[in-house]
């Protein structure tokens, strides 16, 4: 088993050692598992606390969805969406920030998958279009 | 008191008022389903790309992405997914991959690939995946075909029973391919294998054209896809080249995926060739499909396997290199009367190492084609071209399509020929032979001659028919042996001009009536007259 293998599976370890009932991740347990790993380093510390980093955001996001916006109301969009069959018995909470990167239009991840009705996708899919038929 | 006006005018308002404010309620509730509806945003499974190499990205995240679906990265870079793991996807890349970085978003697209069929790709040269690179305009299609297609089952085959000339004589009268047939050309490097393939491209559009001149009824054109893989620029360029010079091209699509192409479009470029060749052939049409070749195809796959890190096996070729061809191959058939009737052939082009036809691809590519035609370099060196090898080539189907006439006169020059070099190695240490013997080594010498043909030179099926019906009938006896070639050639020129008449009767009948054999008999002693 490669070195790098070996860390993926201790921060497997170590992330279902981080989940709640609900299959959430605790921040306390988290903080416990910090100290521990700093009170005793393991081998490929660094490595492990990467990997730990990468697989606690990857869980983050199936329960946490960053909605980012511009123009509008944020919780007003964020509750709009909530009602939404793609979103509704996912068990998800939607956080709502603006972000500069848009021109206007919303942008809501949710995992891996990605809820777009930007300006940016519009003129993309546009750009498609006319690409296709020249 | 108020008037009877007044009442009534202020019922009207108080009626007026309470339903104003119904039916803001009511445009409100419609306003906010309306509202609520329109949020159509399109979804789309997002990864990360965490590491780029050599053509192949690795990307995290993709969780729905299907197997060999089109994935979508920055600046219109296309991948494909084919490897499916637990936490990552791996994707080989289509195209300019410069611009990729680590950490480049990728898109699921939804489909599968696949490329335009049809008419209007015949003349053209394209990529592999179909991209016009002959600076000819777009391609004129209506139509799409997924890359990767099902073969056709066992339902909708029949045998073979039409025939598919070469026009080269070595190969249509001891290895006769007929349409759906998978005939495997193999050989050294530089033995002449592209020669033959390019002939049979040559011979069809020669055919077509004549076929539609005649008027014969029963006339099939056959569609030709040259798909070049891993080969020199140069060389394809020149390939391009015979083809337009010999007028072949009109019926011909060129998929190039050059040794300079990333290995991905060479994995891809026969399965694409294929999807067109599969539309003629579903269409009700013939098609012949060359694969140039399948040994840098498989090289192509696996340089792409290995940077995947999936296993590897003998020679380093990944497990499933057997079905990398085999699923290919298969595609090419004969469709039966309820399908369409139509035929698509294969001429898959393998090269070996040392004349060593054991080899891991070789013997793969062997076991699952209808034959072989086996190319020798010593014979190549010594001036027997094509190299064609008697005794290894073998078309295991193609004899049941040959046309009647030629059936009969080049039945026995496959065993006549083999007894010939058997005789000729063994008469080496024999200084009187008997007269049989002789007579046996005399007309193998001359049938070898006979066989010698120049490249991008194919002969009409009627003509070789004439000259073979001449070989059995003693008529090039009386000529020395090395003078042979020059009396083939005459006589070919003289069958495609003075002698025209014997050969249109040939064509058209594809007997050999006994009326036709005496015209023939009296058309090559008027011609032997002339020669001599
Ligand atoms: N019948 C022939 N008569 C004369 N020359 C021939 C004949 N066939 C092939 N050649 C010549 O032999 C050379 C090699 O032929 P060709 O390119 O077809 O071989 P190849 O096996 O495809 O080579 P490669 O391994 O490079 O693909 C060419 O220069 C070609 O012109
Ligand atoms: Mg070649």
């Amino acid at each position: 088993m490669s070195t790098s293998n070996r860390a993926l599976k201790i921060a497997q370890i170590l992330l279902t050692q981080s989940l709640d009932e609900d299959d959430r991740v605790e921040e306390k347990k988290v903080s416990n598992i910090l100290e521990e790993l700093r009170l005793n380093p393991p081998l490929q510390h660094l490595e492990i606390l990467k990997r730990y980093a990468f697989l606690v955001k990857r869980h983050l996001i199936t329960y946490q969805s960053i909605l980012e916006y511009r123009g509008g109301n944020g919780l007003e969009i964020a509750k709009r969406i909530s009602n939404k069959d793609f979103i509704k018995d996912k068990n998800t909470e939607i956080k709502p920030a603006e972000s500069s990167s848009l021109i206007a239009g919303f942008k809501l991840k949710v995992g891996d998958d990605v809820y777009e009705d930007s300006v940016a996708n519009r003129l993309n899919n546009l750009r498609k279009v006319l690409l296709q038929q020249s | 008191m108020k008037t009877q006006s007044q009442i009534v005018s202020i019922t009207f308002a108080k009626y007026f008022y309470s339903n104003l404010n119904f039916m803001n309620s009511i445009t409100d509730l419609i306003r906010k389903e309306i509202e609520n509806l329109s949020i159509d945003a399109s979804r789309t499974n997002v990864g990360k790309v965490t590491m780029l190499a050599d053509g192949v990205a690795r990307v995290e995240g993709l969780s729905k992405v299907m197997y060999n679906e089109m994935v979508e990265f920055p600046n219109d870079v296309l991948g494909i997914a084919l490897n499916l793991e637990e936490d990552s996807v791996g994707c080989v890349l289509l195209g300019d991959t410069s611009s990729l970085k680590e950490g480049d978003d990728a898109k699921t697209t939804g489909k599968l690939l696949s490329v335009p069929v049809g008419m209007g790709l015949l003349g053209r040269v394209v990529d592999a995946v179909s991209r016009p690179i002959d600076g000819k305009g777009p391609i004129q299609s209506d139509e799409e075909y997924f890359v990767e297609r099902i073969a056709p089952g066992i339902i909708p085959r029949k045998s073979v029973d039409q025939p598919l000339q070469t026009g080269i004589m070595a190969v249509d009268s001891m290895i006769p391919i007929g349409r759906g047939q998978r005939e495997l050309i193999i050989g050294d490097r530089s033995t002449g294998k592209t020669t033959i393939a390019i002939d049979t491209i040559i011979n069809q559009a020669k055919i077509n054209k004549q076929g539609e001149q005649s008027g014969k009824k029963d006339h099939r054109p056959v569609y030709c896809i040259y798909v070049a893989v891993g080969q020199k620029n140069s060389n394809v360029a020149r390939t391009i080249k015979v083809l337009e010079d010999t007028g072949a091209m009109e019926y011909v699509t060129i998929v190039s995926a050059p040794a300079a192409d990333n290995p991905a479009n060479q994995y891809l470029a026969p399965y694409a060739g294929c999807a067109m060749g599969e539309w003629f052939m579903e269409n009700g049409l013939d098609a012949l499909i060359v694969y140039d070749d399948l040994s840098k195809h498989a090289v192509a796959y696996r340089q792409i396997s290995l940077i995947l890190k999936r296993p590897s096996g003998r020679e380093a070729y990944p497990g499933d290199v057997f079905y990398l061809h085999s699923r290919l191959l298969e595609r090419s058939a004969r469709l039966n009367e309820d399908n369409g009737n139509g035929s698509l052939t294969a001429l898959p082009i393998i090269e070996t190492q040392m004349g060593d036809v054991s080899g891991y691809i070789p013997t793969n590519v062997i076991s699952i084609t209808d034959g072989q035609i086996f190319l020798e370099t010593d014979l190549f060196n010594k001036g027997i071209r094509p190299a064609v090898s008697v005794g290894l080539s073998v078309s295991r189907v193609g004899s049941a399509a040959q046309i009647k006439a030629y059936k009969k006169v080049a039945g026995k020059v496959k065993l006549e020929l083999a007894q010939f070099r058997e005789l000729a190695a063994f008469s080496q240490f024999e200084s009187d032979l008997d007269a049989a013997t002789k007579a046996r080594l005399d007309r193998g010498a001359r049938i070898v001659e006979m066989f010698k043909q120049t490249a991008f030179n194919p002969i009409p099926v009627e003509v070789q028919t004439a000259i073979m019906w001449g070989m059995q009938n003693d008529f090039f006896d009386a000529i020395a042996v090395d003078k042979i070639s020059e009396a083939v050639a005459s006589l070919k020129d003289y069958l495609l001009t003075q002698g025209k008449e014997v050969c249109d009767e040939i064509y058209q009948s594809g007997k050999l009536e006994e009326s036709t054999e005496q015209n023939l008999s009296s058309a090559l002693e008027d011609w032997k007259r002339t020669f001599a």
